[in-house]
């Protein structure tokens, strides 16, 4: 390949093409994974959800993250119009609320009337310890990114590691979408 | 669209969310028929699945170039 093919080749535009692409593929293989755990949920225990669950803490769990999507959402807009301070605070306040639902995760387990050798206690504690993991990493990934944007890496033409970091919140956003009924709604 | 109007965009986003949580949980606590509470819950998780790729995930423009941001 001469010299100029190879730059056309590797075109912003077409690094940028190929790294959407394969930030969804990870996204389907991300689906298939939880997918089978969900799937695994109803083949073991059906539709069944413990009485004593508690569902306050669920649904506060769920509002925390929908509303880290909300704030996740806030920090790429303001970046990719060039408002990078507002940016950098909605990254923190984004890692916050992750905290927070990685804090609610661990109350809940600690609360739990049930045991991780027990049908439910199984789905359970395995669904939203995958998911937690993935809340994890993406508070690091989001630590990055505010790295990244403090030192002014990123420009309304170019910021697509924000971006890339900000579809993964959403994406595990997502799943938890599924898992909240799944895991306390059911019953 | 400019940075004001795409930041509401993200607000109409978390209320249309907020509203089906809602509606997700009055399904659990009112409806009995287990039955009829799964299939409700999958649609209504599905809507907020969708409301998520669209507004937040921008995935009808996922082609575009990056400094077409909605």
């Amino acid at each position: 390949m001469s010299a100029a093919a190879h730059a056309v080749a590797h075109s912003p535009e077409k690094r940028l093409r190929i790294s959407r692409l394969g930030l969804w593929l990870f996204f389907l293989s991300e689906s298939c994974l939880f997918g089978a755990f969900a799937a695994a949920r109803f083949y073991m225990n059906g539709t069944y959800v413990p009485d004593d669950l508690n569902q306050i803490l669920g649904l506060v769990l769920t509002s925390i993250l929908l509303v880290s999507s909300l704030t996740a959402y806030r920090a790429e807009t303001a970046i990719a119009h060039g408002n990078v301070a507002h940016g950098k605070l909605m990254i923190l306040a984004t890692m916050l609320l992750g905290l927070i639902f990685l804090g609610g995760v661990i109350t809940e387990w600690s609360i739990a009337h049930f045991e991780p050798s027990e049908g439910y206690g199984t789905s359970f504690f395995s669904m939203t310890g995958l998911h937690a993991s993935h809340v994890a990493t993406g508070i690091l990934f989001l630590g990055l990114a505010y790295m990244f944007a403090a030192r002014g890496k990123y420009t309304p033409a170019s910021h697509w590691g924000m971006t890339g970091v900000v579809m993964y919140w959403h994406f595990v956003d997502v799943v938890w979408v599924f898992f909240y009924p799944a895991l306390y709604l059911t019953g | 669209m400019n940075e004001a109007q795409a930041q509401n965009r993200g607000l109409v986003a978390i209320i249309v969310l907020a509203v089906l949580t809602a509606i997700e949980y009055v399904i659990a606590v009112g409806i009995d028929a287990t039955a009829v509470v799964v299939t409700l819950l999958a649609v209504v998780a599905l809507v907020k699945a969708l409301v998520i790729l669209e507004y937040f995930m921008h995935v009808s423009k996922l082609w575009r170039g990056e400094g077409e941001h909605a």
